[in-house]
């Protein structure tokens, strides 16, 4: 009957569509979902998950839009879902405020990073602030584009992005000194 | 007034801001101002600017965020059998929704089709059965007459009464072409028949004040206006597409001391509206009944 409605037709246009638009994202979310996550396993999950909910509501998308904001704010839905699943959404966020408030001084960027001291630092920094800092310096979303990813007002976004790029100067800052003195030593 | 200056903290408070592209035209102002005259916070700058792209580039070539070519060829082609394989969602296409209508409207009309035909044949189930159906049926049709019928007593107040008609009625000849071949000398058959009933009275007792096509309420009917014993007499008959219920005369009273008396007849409504008492209208109904259904298949109406 699908066939017979010229239905199949469009079917294949609209995945020949999303092929070529929605697809070719595959690896970018995936770089999101690994931050959100910190799995392989569990980022490929989400990964596709993301692309079936996509694929389920691509007659919703607008051509002319954000495809990767699209995909990144049904990632971030779908990561939303998944947490209160595990009852992960009670995480200590004021204790994690109180630290990144306790950062009076403006640590000095040290000299010399390598990409290792630059992932070891981001993965202290928490998830909270490193969020914020992956999506605008590293996905470059604006900040209005990462408050409607997180549902947050722009101004926490703001907040959180000034804190998380202070804590990940003082965590490279503390990784490098140790390290330079486990050389020495 | 002397512009105040940005100093090293508020700059500093904003730089990643800047580097961000995400102040206002006029802060971007301050700030380049501010960076023209303090090289300490140009090299600050300059050392968030590259960290900035360090962190891009460490996390961009990270392996661990490299998607696995293994599994991006496995999803795109599970995303793409799941893309063409039939959905839910097919059913509600418009296509399936419209096609899916008209075969309802078929079934529908079919089954009216169906009900009018057992009408016809003289099969019509018993409405006055105890069976909840007939009787919501039975019910309709009495409103439906029942309306009909304060239109035919409008109709006689509006035009033969009171010439309050929002359309100019037409002549029956006219009518017979355009609304029906039994309005064809409807008037003729009419007029003989009350001159036969009220032959005994005085020869002036029954006079035609008018007859002609007329639209009340958006029920058009053929209305002829007698005078009979010196009272205004409306017979109207008009079209239905009611089920034929028993032949009774059915009466019915209004307010202005106005009765009206009414049958039904094939797919006709006869209606006989005056000021006479029930009996008297009674009267006409009953030597209209016979002529006008004569009337009706010899015109083939």
């Amino acid at each position: 009957m699908v066939k017979m409605f010229g239905i199949g037709r469009e079917r294949e246009k609209e995945w020949a569509t999303f092929e070529s638009e929605a697809l070719p994202l595959m690896p970018d979310v995936f770089r999101v979902a690994y931050w959100l996550v910190r799995n392989r396993e569990e980022a490929e999950d989400l990964t596709q998950e993301t692309f079936a909910q996509a694929l389920k509501s691509f007659h919703r998308y607008s051509p002319d839009t954000n495809c990767r904001a699209w995909l990144i704010t049904i990632l971030y839905r779908l990561n939303g879902k998944r947490r209160v699943k595990l009852g992960q959404l009670k995480l200590v966020e004021d204790a994690e405020e109180q630290i990144a408030q306790t950062i009076a001084f403006e640590p000095p960027i040290p000299q010399s990073l390598t990409d290792e001291d630059i992932l070891r630092a981001i993965e202290r920094v928490p998830p909270k602030f490193s969020q914020v800092v992956l999506l605008t310096d590293v996905e470059e979303f604006s900040y209005k584009e990462a408050a409607d990813l997180l549902q947050v007002p722009i101004g926490t976004v703001m907040s959180r992005l000034h804190r998380g790029r202070r804590l990940l100067r003082q965590e490279l800052t503390s990784y490098v000194q140790l390290n330079r003195t486990a050389t020495d030593g | 007034m002397a512009k105040v200056v940005m100093d090293c903290r508020e700059l500093k408070a904003i730089m990643d801001s800047y580097i961000s592209d995400e102040l206002l035209v006029e802060t971007n102002h301050d700030v380049l101002r501010h960076l023209e005259s303090c090289p300490d916070c140009r090299r600050e700058m300059s050392d968030r600017r590259a960290l900035k792209l360090q962190i891009r580039q460490a996390i961009k070539n990270v392996v661990e965020t490299q998607l696995d070519p293994i599994f991006a060829a496995r999803a795109a082609a599970e995303l793409r059998e799941m893309a063409l394989r039939p959905r839910f969602r097919d059913v509600l296409h418009p296509r399936i929704l419209a096609v899916g209508l008209a075969c309802l409207l078929i079934v529908a009309l079919g089954g009216l089709i169906l009900l009018d035909r057992l009408t016809q044949t003289g099969r019509t189930p018993d409405l006055s059965s105890n069976n909840s159906n007939f009787a919501g049926l039975a019910e309709a049709i009495r409103v439906s007459w029942s309306e009909m019928t304060s239109q035919a007593v409008g109709d006689h107040k509006n035009c033969a009464v009171e010439f309050h008609l929002l359309e100019k009625p037409v002549s029956l000849d006219q009518a017979a072409i355009s609304y029906g071949a039994f309005n064809k000398d409807l008037d003729k058959t009419v007029t003989t028949t009350m001159q036969d009933l009220f032959k005994g009275d005085t020869p002036d007792s029954v006079q035609v004040v008018d007859a002609h096509s007329c639209l009340f309420e958006g029920r058009r009917f053929a209305h002829i206006v007698l005078k009979i014993k010196g009272r205004i007499v409306s017979v109207l008959v008009t079209d239905t597409d009611l089920p034929a219920g028993n032949d009774d005369i059915q009466t019915a009273h209004f307010a202005g001391a106005l009765n009206a008396a009414g049958f039904h007849l094939g797919h006709h409504a006869v209606f006989v509206v005056s000021e006479l008492p029930d009996a008297e209208n009674i009267t006409i109904a009953r030597s209209l009944a016979p002529v006008i259904r004569l009337h009706t298949e010899q015109v083939g109406a």
